[in-house]
């Protein structure tokens, strides 16, 4: 159907007029908050990557940032940068990866009603309860803390603190955050899991699935959009994942620690005026490089995802 | 029934592997959580001027006075018309309550109908409203706060409890993807039996649709109010008369006002938790249910 | 949609937020009990006088310092009508957690008219707009109140280069000072059973420390006899000497907080910077002047070679364009030697290297020495630390456990001048370095009286009185040129502080130039730091020297070598770029 006959059905059927006026009237507050709140608070910030600041105001330079920031990335002489996406990179596989997979696993466990379900459902919900400056201090000062003069103290045997120690600081990072990552991810799966229907349940056992197949053959094609959709938007946040690093140190996290998302945030809170071009720039660049790396994969994992039929 | 007993939850003789294995996992991550809570429940009880430390917090050492000190000092010096006000521990539950509440059913109700009206109107708005929602979501942008702010005062909403509420009414968010994504798998057999008996479409959504999301409706905004809940910056930038809990607990870690040792730093952790688990544990059988039970009718 | 659900939870919404609302909390402090202030000022806001609201930053320097000021001032004006209808002045006291740029995103719509905070980049300031030009009480002798000094007069050249623009304009006054170094303390290094003192004679057989009271100690870093420093130690080999003679005397030689190593950073830089001696320190943020110190090779027993533009002793004239040279700088090279003598297991305290708040920092170091244990000779921090420590509660513990004697008020902490790299440096002045950017500013919309009253305030802040009173307060020195002979009350740690101060040349680590402005974090002294070292498995950045020097066992001298390639030519060109000077 060409658009002018698409437009034409559209003006002319008295039910798509209706439906046309009912999807405006309500959509147009949302949109119109998204207008205000978004579009115009933050047009101004994302030109900031096309100006430099001198003399007390922003002038336009056209792509002298693009410039200066790409060349600052590709020859790292502080191999901050390098650091960086390596971290974010291996971030994403630790903790998404694993994360996420058992974030599956436990959600199944739940849906199957294991021993203790109840008790592991709390469990794995409180991640989301608990707020990050909390759980931090507590995390922190139980590792690195309690642990080394506890063992100390009963066993005579000295230890360094496991955030303190390098041997062990990354591992007690991904650790965290594997820990924190559950919560909204179990209960999107549980949830999209609880609208598995008992008969397909049933059916597939009645052939002798064991609780393996079943997962693979009947649940997981059922809840793959949900999964997509948490997956892409980890994938789409990629590089604003800061791992935690600023509840942990502030800014002080050591460099070789650092993620993408956390080098653009410490620098963004410790900016002056001359250096939010820069930064938006580094943002624009990075969305550039995420945006299709997300639509495509979304695109790819829709095409050929388990089908739930 | 015996049969349809077992079938649905797994035969009783040999434990599945796969749930075994994960079963020795969750006990792990439970202890996880739990060791460092216990512990930070323990210190809270301590005396944080004690200066010989005994490590394991023995029922022994406990004092309950940390608990009231922190409602006495506990507290955010705000300014207010009639000067400066000291809201305490009291004001700041009530005023994290509404700002929580609020900003969640709010969110949640704009991201449930935004993505109702994209997945299931096939309007070329619909599409680019989903592409832009993923492209904002990846986009950082910065240096946005003082225009921000700005913004929020030229529309008389900076500062107050409703305007917070339109500020975090907005769609840009994970969860208008999920919403979207569950939307999609609906199919559209209702709509089309619901208009062959009259119905409009305001009523197919809010007889029809919500109903049907209802599971995941309340549980992104239970999600999303306890992220509101924990949430200190929006509170300390947008309503700095109005300080929530979270702030509080932000401002107590920064200032050396209120005399704030380790144990309590942890007093204001555990105090800032306790309503929250109150919550859930009081609405959690509700919620929790719902998401066991079917959502999709057949 | 379960209706009940949502009607019971919007129902619970509306029920609070009315209740909330309707409902204010209160204006009286919690636990203030009642009317009770130390100073006897107000505790609710009085109609009848003009109210000047003022922001403070409540920090480490405590409000007592600004209350003690108020009352003199409202006594001052008792009288005074600011305001038609009111007699008196009232200044009301607003603490706030907020610095910097977060204070001026919102200042223009703040009830609070005068503000005291910290990371104020003066420049910035002076750009937006939203703060006062002060020059109208910065220039004026202070002779209404009997002195003879503007408060111009009593700022640095340095200061004044940064603080008051080309057409005289000055948006923003220094606030408060603090330096990084090492705190000792006193009663411990005096103890009959310990003595840490170097002798004037080296061959007195107990290792050239003393071994009385009254021997006569060495020169000190100063080198002269009969100073404060005397038996201090002068260099940094006499520095490890005291930490080896402490170690066998079964004291732990220093402490400091693990949690933040900026903090240890920070005191390695101050290090650096006391070294290079004010002009050549001050290159790492004006980029104008000339270099005497870059290193350009360390021989195989450490000694150094130095770049000339041509002659011996002739230094590199630096620029923009050369900015990345000062990697090469003798002090930094120094300092990271110093850091990697001081970071043995056996010198260091316990938490040190691990999650030690410096709160737990420093009441571990006071208590050490009562405790009957293993005592803590010295403490690395900021010369706020005793008031925070106060303000704590830990002196006050300490009394409870252990008596009155080890009050603040009876215990004598002092801060160490820094040791020299070399002895041929010994008797050079010290260089201190400001650590807080702190600022004193006025709101730029005020008007009529507000602005009358702001700026008379802000004026009385920087009489003479008013700063030996900050000092005896907070017992840190205001960033001012001024004495507190015959003060009182002010504890033996913060006249050593202040003693220092008058005898060193201290490094206000900020400058006018474009380069320095636009970027000032870029440019602070823990900046110095960065480095990138290769031990065989490829480039790794590092910020903190202690981190890569204790965990990674990366040597003073690869992490210098470093700084240089984190700060390449390349690297500083594509930076700094449009900052150059084109000959």
């Amino acid at each position: 159907m060409t658009l002018s006959t698409r437009v034409k059905t559209l003006l002319h059927s008295k039910s798509e007029r209706k439906r046309l006026l009912f999807y405006a009237l309500v959509i147009a507050l949302p949109l119109a908050q998204v207008a205000i709140f978004y579009f115009g608070v933050n047009i101004n910030s994302i030109l900031l990557a096309f100006k430099e600041y001198e003399g007390g105001s922003y002038h336009w330079v056209g792509f002298d940032n693009f410039k200066r920031v790409l060349t600052e990335i590709f020859t790292d002489s502080t191999a901050e940068w390098r650091f960086a996406f390596k971290n974010t990179f291996v971030a994403w596989i630790v903790c998404t990866g694993i994360g996420m997979t058992l974030a599956l696993f436990f959600s199944y466990y739940i849906f199957k009603k294991g021993i203790g379900k109840n008790f592991f459902r709390v469990m794995l919900f409180m991640p989301s309860i608990i707020s990050s400056i909390v759980m931090v201090i507590l995390f922190t000062y139980f590792v690195d803390s309690f642990i080394p003069e506890f063992l100390m103290r009963y066993f005579d045997t000295e230890i360094r603190g496991l955030l303190s120690d390098p041997r062990t600081t990354m591992f007690m990072i991904y650790l965290y955050n594997i820990l924190m990552g559950f919560g909204t991810n179990v209960l999107l799966l549980s949830s999209a899991m609880s609208s598995v229907s008992d008969s397909t349940v049933e059916a597939a056992q009645l052939d002798g699935a064991n609780n393996l197949r079943l997962f693979w053959h009947v649940v997981l094609p059922q809840i793959f959009p949900t999964f997509v959709t948490i997956f892409i938007v980890s994938v789409a946040n990629l590089f604003a994942n800061q791992l935690n690093l600023y509840s942990f140190y502030g800014a002080y996290a050591e460099a070789r620690l650092g993620t993408v998302g956390y080098l653009l945030y410490k620098r963004t809170v410790s900016a002056a005026n001359a250096q939010y071009p820069e930064l938006a720039t580094i943002g624009l660049l990075l969305t550039i490089v995420i945006i299709p790396l997300t639509l495509g994969l979304r695109k790819f994992l829709e095409k050929v995802g388990p089908s739930d039929e | 029934m015996n049969r349809e007993h077992k079938i649905k939850n797994g035969s009783k003789k040999g434990f599945s592997p796969l749930m075994a294995a994960l079963f020795v996992l969750l006990i792990v991550y439970a202890l996880l959580i739990l060791f460092p809570l216990a512990w930070g429940l323990g210190q809270s009880l301590m005396d944080g001027m004690r200066l010989d430390s005994t490590v394991v917090p023995w029922p022994s050492d406990w004092q309950f006075s940390n608990y009231i000190d922190a409602f006495v000092h506990f507290y955010v010096p705000v300014q207010a018309e009639q000067g400066t006000v000291y809201p305490t521990l009291v004001y700041m539950f009530g005023y994290s309550f509404v700002y929580a509440v609020g900003s969640a059913l709010t969110a949640t109700f704009v991201q449930c109908i935004v993505a109702y009206l994209t997945s299931r109107f096939n309007y070329i708005v619909s599409r680019i409203i989903n592409v832009f929602v993923l492209i904002a979501i990846a986009l950082p942008i910065v240096g946005s706060l003082p225009s921000e702010i700005q913004m929020a005062q030229a529309l008389g909403l900076y500062d107050t409890l409703f305007g917070i509420w339109i500020m975090k009414g907005h769609f840009i968010s994970i969860y208008y993807l999920v919403f979207y994504a569950r939307f999609k798998t609906f199919s559209r057999s209702y709509e089309e039996a619901a208009q062959i008996d009259g119905a409009g479409n305001l009523r197919i959504l809010f007889s029809i649709m919500l109903p049907l999301i209802k599971n995941l409706f309340w549980t992104i905004f239970l999600i999303q109010f306890i992220a509101f809940w924990n949430d200190y910056y929006t509170p300390l930038v947008y309503m700095p008369t109005y300080p929530t809990v979270a702030y509080g607990l932000w401002y107590y870690n920064q200032s050396t006002e209120n005399a704030l040792t380790l144990p309590m730093k942890v007093t204001g952790c555990i105090l800032m938790l306790l309503p929250v688990l109150v919550l859930f544990a009081v609405f959690s059988k509700r919620l929790m249910s719902n998401l066991t039970m079917g959502g999709e009718k057949e | 949609m379960k209706k009940k659900l949502l009607t019971i939870v919007i129902a619970c919404l509306l029920a609070v937020m009315a209740v909330f609302s309707a409902c204010s909390p209160s204006t009286e402090k919690p636990g203030s009990g009642g009317s009770d202030d130390e100073f006897g000022l107000a505790t609710t806001i009085d109609p009848n006088r003009t109210t000047l609201f003022v922001s403070n930053f409540n920090g480490g320097f405590g409000e007592r310092w600004l209350k003690a000021a108020i009352k003199r001032f409202e006594e001052l004006h008792k009288n005074d009508v600011y305001e038609e209808g009111k007699t008196g002045v009232q200044v009301w006291i607003d603490n706030s957690k907020t610095g910097g740029k977060d204070t001026l995103a919102n200042i223009e719509n703040s009830r609070d008219a005068v503000f005291f905070t910290e990371y104020v980049y003066a420049s910035d300031y002076a750009d937006s707009g939203k703060v006062l030009d002060l020059s109208s009480i910065v220039n004026p002798v202070l002779s209404e109140y009997g002195e003879s000094r503007s408060i111009k007069g009593k700022m640095t050249k340095e200061q004044q280069d940064y603080f008051i623009q080309d057409n005289g304009a000055c948006y923003v006054l220094p606030h408060y000072q603090s330096f990084r170094g090492i705190v000792y303390d006193v009663d411990l290094f005096e103890d009959e059973n310990y003595l840490f003192y170097f002798s004037a004679n080296a061959n007195n057989g107990n290792d050239g420390f003393v071994m009385s009271k009254n021997e006569t100690r060495s020169k000190g870093p100063d080198g002269t006899g009969g100073t404060y420093d005397d038996g201090l130690p002068a260099t940094y080999d006499e520095f490890f000497r005291l930490c080896e003679y402490m170690l066998e005397k079964g004291v732990k030689p220093v402490i400091w907080s693990g949690s933040n190593q900026a903090y240890f950073t920070d005191f390695l830089a101050a290090l650096a910077l006391d070294h290079e001696g004010l002009s050549d320190a001050m290159l790492n943020f004006t980029f104008k002047g000339t270099a005497y110190n870059l290193v350009s090779s360390v021989g195989a027993n450490g000694e150094l070679s130095f770049m000339n533009d041509g002659a011996e002793g002739s230094g590199v004239a630096i620029t923009p364009n050369n900015g990345y040279l000062l990697a090469k700088q003798a002090g930094k090279y120094y300092s990271l030697q110093f850091a990697e003598r001081l970071l043995k297991k056996e010198y260091i305290a316990s938490g040190s290297m691990g999650t030690l708040s410096h709160t737990d920092a420093q009441k571990n170091y006071i208590n050490s020495y009562p405790s009957g244990g293993e005592a803590i000779g010295m403490l690395i921090e900021g010369s706020f630390w005793e008031n925070e420590c106060s303000d704590m509660g830990y002196f006050d513990a300490a009394v409870k456990s252990y008596g009155q004697e080890w009050s603040r008020a009876d215990r004598r902490f002092a801060m160490m001048p820094y040791p020299k790299a070399t002895a041929g440096q010994v008797g050079e002045k010290v260089t201190l370095t400001d650590s807080l950017m702190s600022g004193a500013f006025i709101r730029g919309n005020v008007e009529g009286y507000e602005k009358e009253l702001a700026l008379d305030f802000l004026q009385f802040l920087y009489t003479d009185e008013s700063l030996r009173e900050f000092t005896q307060y907070t017992g840190s020195p205001k960033a001012m040129n001024y004495d507190i002979d015959g003060v009182e009350g002010i504890s033996n740690f913060a006249r050593s502080v202040f003693d220092m101060k008058n005898r060193a040349d201290i490094v206000y680590p900020y400058s006018s130039e474009p380069i320095y402005a636009d970027q000032p974090a870029s440019f602070e002294p823990t900046s110095f730091y960065s480095t990138v070292v290769n031990k065989g498995a490829g480039d790794v950045p590092y910020t903190y020297p202690s981190r890569a020097i204790y965990d990674q066992g990366v040597t003073g001298l690869e992490y210098f070598n470093g700084l240089s390639v984190a700060m390449s030519k390349s690297s500083w060109d594509n930076a700094y770029g449009k900052y150059f000077i084109n000959n």
